[in-house]
Formats: C-alpha cells, structure tokens, sequence
C-alpha cells in the first residue's frame, strides 16, 4: 500500500515538475536556450545516440572507469582488511589517509594529469581514488566488526593467521565489503565525469564541457541523464547482490 | 610504567604524527634524493617556503576570505533550506514521497556537470559558485535530517504517546531532540562537501580565492605553490570539521 | 593422568593501569575418561582456565600439562565448545562441522565428508546438513559446535557454559542429549558452567570455585550410577550434593549481590 503511495505521489511530483518545466517558456518565464525543456532534451538525446557518436565516448569512459575501479577493488581490499585487523598501521596510516580524502580530487587534477598523463590516465587516478576510499573504510570496519569469538573458534582448532584471514575475515566482511563497493561506485562515476571535465579529448565527461561552453543545453542535459542513468543502474545492481548476501547470511547475534 | 600507561591513552595521537612525520620525512628525502624530479614533487621544506611567501604577501588572507565567505553562505544556506525540508520529509509520508525523487536525482547524478550551466544563468564569479557548494551540500543535510527524523525509536514515540503529548511537544520535546544527533553529523558531512563545492566552482572560474590559487598554479607547474594551497584547503576542511565535532559530542552524547 | 594443572595463575592488566587475578593457583589432575564440572559465580575464572587447558591463553604463572606435554598452544588434542556457538554464519551445517578437520588438513576430502556425516548424525542433526545457522534454533546450533568439535577427534572435549544460551527447557534436554553422545567414545571432558543441577547431574567429578581471586574452594566426587536420565535429579544422594555445593557457592554469590558474608 505505501509502495503504491510512493509510486503514486512522487510520480505527480515529477509529472508536474516536468510539466512546470516544459511550459515555462511559452509562459514566458524564461528563456528556452537558459533551461531548455524536456521535450527539447528527449529530442537531443535521441539525436546523440541517433548518430551514434555517444556510444564511443561512453565506451572510452567505462574504460576508465572500469580499469580506475579495479585497481581501487585491488588495493582497497587487502589493505583494508590488514588495517581492521591490526590497530597500529591502521593509526598511523589514518592522519595521511584522511587528508588525501578531504583534499577535492578536482583540485588533485594539476597534478594527476602531469603524473599519469591527460585523458586517461588522470581520469583512471580519479576515479581511483574516488572509489578506493569507501571500500577501504568499509572493509576495516568489516573485519574489525567480525566477531570475535569466530576468530577465537578458528584459533581453537589450531589455525595460524592466514587461516583467520581466509576463512573469517574475508568471507565475513563479504557484505561490508559490497556495500563499500556500492558507495565506491558512485564516487567513482563521479571521479569520471570531473577527471574528464577538466582534462581530456574524449569521453562522457570531455562531452559535458564541450557542450557545456557551447551552451547547448539540451545535449547537456541529455548527457547527464545518460551519466545519472549510468550511475543508478550500477548502483542498483549492486543493491541487488547486497540483498541477496543479506539474505543468505542473516547474520544474527548467534 | 608510567610511560606506557602514557602510550596507551594517546595511542592514536602518537602513532597518528608519527606516521605523518614518517611521511613527511620521506617526501623530502626522495625529493633531495631526486627520485623523482623535484620539480614536480616539490618538498615539504619548499611548500612551507611557498606557503610562507604567500601568506607574507597579504594574498594568503584575501584568497582565504574569499573561499570561506561562499563556504560560509553556501553552508549556512544548505542548513537552513537542508534542515526544514528533512524534517517535512521525516514529518509527512506524501512529502517525502514527492520530495524523494528529487533528492535522489539531484544526490545520484553529476552535480558538477551542471556547472557550465551556472555559468550562463549567474554568470562567472561568486553567485554560481556558492549555489553550487549549496547543492553539493543541501542534499547531504536533508538526507541526514529525514533520517534523524524518520529513526526515532518508535518505543519513544509510544511512549511520549500513551503520556498524550500534544503533535507539538512530540515534536520539540521527543522527536526534533532524538534527531538531532543525525542532524548535526549531516551538517558535519555537508560542510565538507560545501567546501569541495566551493573549491571546483573556483577551480573552473574565478579570479581570486584558494580553488583559484590552485589553479592558477597547477597550470603553470609550480607545484610548491600547488601544494601549500591544497594544505590550505585540507586544513580548512578539518577544521570545519572537526569544529562541528565538538558541537556534536556536546550534543549528542547521549548516543554513543 | 591425561591433564594436570600446577598452581595456574592467570593475571590480566587493565586497559587503565593496574591489573586484575582472574585465577590464582588453580591446582587440578583430571584423569583419562573423566567428566569433570566446574562450576562457580561468575568472574571465578572458570571460562579462564578452559582457554589456558586450551592453550589460548598462556598463564602468568603455573603450567597445564597435557600426557606430561606442556601446553602452549592450540592443538588436535583439544576441541572447544562454545557458549555462544561460533558457527560461521556463511557455512552450512555441514560446512561448519568440517571448519576443524579443514584448518588441521589431516584428511582427503571424501574422508571429511564421511566423518562429518557421522557427527551430524550422531548429534541428531540428520537432514540438515545443509540449513545455515541462522535458519536453525540454539539447541540445534549448539549441537552444531558439539558435532564440529567431536570431529577432530580430540582427547579432550572443553565445553564453556555451552547452554547458558539456550532457554531452561531445551537445556536440561541438551545435557541429556549430551551424557548420550558422551557415552559413545567417553572422552576426557572439562565442563564449565554457572547451573549447580547441570554440573552435578554431568559430572564424575565437580570442582568449586570461589571468586575473585578464582580459587579451587572444593573438589567433590559424585557417585551416582551412569547411564543417567533426567530423572536422577530426585534421587536423594543427588540432592544432597546440590546443597552442598550451593551452600559453598552461596557466601559468594551473596557477597557479589549485596557485598555481605564473604571473609577476606
């Protein structure tokens, strides 16, 4: 019944949203090259894939995307797991950690770029450590959260540390883990957008500015509809997988 | 003994600097050791350089001003928007039903992206930026504001109930205390994000401001400067951060 | 003489200075076969002494040998039980017995399979080997922990107040269920627990502690005639070791209640 509310209230919402939108121009509120209107922007984005331009330029980005979020998958984990189970680098790691996480990757970009070069390898940086930083946080509290008394039961029958790691932490921080990855994403498409915006000759992101600086609205907005959609069917995917981990697992307090 | 009891109770702090003296130490030692090109890696002695010039020459507080002027209205705008309109989407179902699409799009799609289209609605300058850091920020505050409201324990509720509170003090006296928690950490949250919002509007255009001296220095190589403007910000970052720390813990300390 | 504990001590250091005896001079020989209880108040350092035998804890002084060997470290020889199950949440039943027999690597794996089964079986678990533990009740987890254990095939069998988590019926069917399982192969079996009843009704011996510091206050044989139903407990002869025992416990779980009776 709420479902069905929500559904119903929030679909309104957005119907009259995009009706206030389509109609402020005839209106004479403002002016349609300002804002656009939906019909306008359906009609660009038709067109975008119509010539089939977009297709390369999103095939460039998940590129990126993919490599920069693998390598976050590929640090993140492991140390994420060695700093839940040991206090001591997991402090002295934090202050440094910290700081790069608070620093706005845009503002790393100068230096990005000249590191690992324009275009891809900047953007592959940023998405990187866009994505590395949940999924690191999110494994340390995993592990750190696992139980004790599964550690203490491993130990019982004579496992060394390797047999904790692989046959407590890792598979008990499995749905922390996931769920790192799910908050990852999205900073990670966010990663792409903005390494692109700033610094390269091809992708999603390059398009964003490019039709940006040349005021076309519409193709604008029909990009970040695209990137919008991107980003919340990966998510959703995701959410799917956490779900059925949640479900196979309920972890109960026994 | 006592010198471990010492250890133990500041354990963090200690290790903490610790690792950060480490660091530091290795970043000029591979600088000196030109590892790497220095010119690029700059040191910490040459960014302390750079950061004393530009503080020495007046533009250090005029480019600080700047930023922490839209962070403070971006801020302040986001809190006073974000916060209402989590409690009316905590408040009423129909609300949060209608309101929730848009929250949602405006927290899953590339806020960023948006940002040429500031540019032809305010124009260049201080205007697009703080609307920018607002966005950035006034979806943190209201999603954390909705689930402060929307968590409180509903024995609470029962309880201030079966008492017959008024709607009124179910509100101030059970339901607006009990978020407050949330609220504040969403607050803490936003400011950060308000920042990188004010940082990226001034990175892409603007004249003055610490988002700009990055830019502006990033550009032309001159990574000493580049550095000590990125100190700059994360300190202020921290700062604001952990600023609303302490509002928090007085706060909520309750809620451990 | 299969364990031996000589003048154990086991002395924790508080996270803001000081430290605190959690057992002082635990003296104890337990012989091939036994059951031996041990019960106490809480804080005694009963559980304390499972994981020293256990060789999870070293002790700050004193050693507990095992066949003449020191021990120091986990080991085939002895299994623990759980109070509160450790079962891995992720694995099913099947997959959780078999955790032991994995981390020791001692079998091929159609050999695990086999020994696995038995154990299930054997605990009355048949048919759900392959349920995960949050879709089974605490009687039945417990069991769980009680077929992972006898898996490995240990010479002894540590039990930490394996019901104390399990409602008051289902316990007292458990400790049956387990006086049964026990009779199969009568290992060597160190039993914590807080139930006066429990103990006495398990037990081939029953050794009392007091608490803070956790001392050895009594060892007490018990001569009622094995197999044992529920129905023992009426009997007189175990009545009177009941009261007995909770009359030396009572001074200490009175001094924990309201801080009288106890003499230093």
């Amino acid at each position: 019944m709420k479902k069905q509310q929500r559904l119903w209230i929030g679909g309104l919402a957005i119907v009259i949203f995009l009706g206030l939108w389509e109609a402020a121009m005839p209106l004479g509120w403002v002016k349609v090259a300002d804002i656009s209107r939906p019909t306008l922007v359906v009609k660009a984005f038709v067109e975008l894939t119509r010539t089939g331009d977009i297709f390369h330029h999103l095939f460039v980005s998940l590129k990126e995307f993919f490599l920069g979020f693998a390598l976050s998958l590929v640090v993140g984990v492991p140390l994420g797991v060695l700093l839940g189970r040991y206090r001591t680098p997991f402090l002295f790691l934090d202050p440094l950690l910290m700081a790069i996480y608070t620093t706005p990757r845009v503002a790393m970009m100068p230096l990005l770029v000249v590191a690992f070069g324009v275009g891809f390898g900047a953007t592959v940086a940023v998405v990187f450590l866009g994505a590395v930083f949940p999924i690191l946080v999110n494994t340390a509290v995993g592990v750190r959260e696992i139980d004790r008394v599964w550690i203490r039961a491993v130990e019982s029958f004579g496992g060394t540390e390797w047999n904790i790691f692989t046959k407590v932490l890792l598979p008990g921080s499995v749905p922390p883990i996931v769920t790192g990855i799910r908050l990852g994403v999205g900073r990670g498409i966010l990663g792409m957008v903005v390494g692109e915006m700033y610094a390269a000759t091809e992708g999603i992101g390059q398009q964003i500015a490019l039709y940006g600086n040349s005021f076309a609205v519409s193709e604008l907005m029909a990009l970040i509809v695209v990137v919008s959609l991107l980003g919340f069917v990966f998510v959703s995917l995701i959410r799917l997988v956490e779900d059925r981990l949640r479900y196979r697992r309920m972890e109960t307090e026994v | 003994m006592q010198l471990n009891l010492l250890y133990r109770r500041n354990e963090s702090v200690i290790l903490g600097t610790l690792g950060l003296v480490a660091f530091l130490v290795a970043w000029e030692g591979v600088s000196r050791l030109e590892w790497f090109d220095p010119v690029l890696i700059s040191s910490p002695s040459l960014v302390a350089v750079a950061l004393k010039n530009w503080a020495v020459s007046g533009a250090l507080a005029r480019d600080l001003a700047t930023s922490l002027l839209e962070l403070v209205i971006a801020f302040g705008a986001a809190a006073v928007v974000g916060v209402p309109l989590g409690v009316i989407m905590g408040w009423s179902r129909p609300a949060e039903y209608a309101i929730d699409p848009f929250i949602w799009v405006l927290y899953a799609s590339p806020t960023v992206s948006l940002w040429p289209l500031f540019i032809i609605w305010l124009g260049i300058g201080i205007k697009s930026i703080v609307v920018l850091a607002f966005l950035f920020a006034v979806v943190q505050v209201t999603i954390n504001t909705f689930a402060g409201v929307r968590g409180i324990d509903p024995l609470l509720i029962r309880c201030a109930r079966s008492f017959n509170a008024s709607r009124k003090d179910l509100f101030f006296k059970f339901t607006l205390p009990g978020a407050l928690p949330m609220i504040i950490a969403g607050l803490r949250l936003a400011v950060g994000r308000a920042l990188i919002g004010v940082i990226i509007g001034e990175l892409f255009s603007s004249n003055a401001g610490l988002g700009f001296h990055i830019s502006y220095y990033g550009a032309k190589l001159r990574f000493a400067d580049f550095f000590a403007s990125l100190l700059v910000v994360v300190v202020v970052g921290i700062l604001a951060t952990q600023g609303i720390r302490i509002i928090e813990s007085r706060f909520a300390r309750w809620k451990t | 003489m299969q364990i031996e504990f000589r003048q154990v001590t086991v002395v924790f250091p508080q996270p803001k200075g000081g430290s605190f005896v959690a057992v002082d001079g635990f003296e104890l020989q337990v012989e091939k076969g036994e059951f031996v209880t041990i019960v106490g108040p809480s804080g005694c350092g009963k559980s304390t002494m499972l994981l020293v035998a256990d060789g999870l804890i070293r002790p700050t002084a004193g050693q507990v040998f095992f066949e003449n060997k020191l021990v120091t470290a986990p080991g085939p020889d002895r299994a623990l039980v759980f109070q509160e199950f450790a079962l891995l949440p992720w694995r099913t039943v099947e997959s959780n017995v078999m955790l032991g027999l994995e981390l020791q690597k001692k079998r091929s794996p159609t050999e695990m399979r086999n020994v696995v089964n038995h154990y299930i079986q054997l605990v009355g678990l048949r048919g759900f080997e392959h349920h995960y533990p949050h879709q089974l009740s605490g009687g039945m987890r417990q069991r769980v922990g009680l077929a992972r254990a006898l898996a490995v095939n240990p010479a002894i069998l540590l039990m930490d107040e394996p019901f104390a988590a399990l409602d008051a019926q289902t316990r007292e069917i458990m400790s049956e269920e387990l006086l049964r399982i026990w009779e199969e192969d009568k290992k060597t079996v160190l039993f914590v627990t807080h139930g006066i009843e429990e103990a006495v009704y398990l037990a081939d011996r029953i050794v009392v502690m007091s608490s803070q510091p956790g001392r050895v206050k009594e060892i007490i044989r018990v001569d009622l005639p094995r197999p044992r139903g529920l129905a023992i407990k009426d009997d007189p002869e175990f009545v009177r070791l009941r009261r007995h025992i909770w009359n030396l416990l009572m001074k200490e779980v009175r001094w924990q209640v309201d801080g009288r009776g106890k003499t230093p």
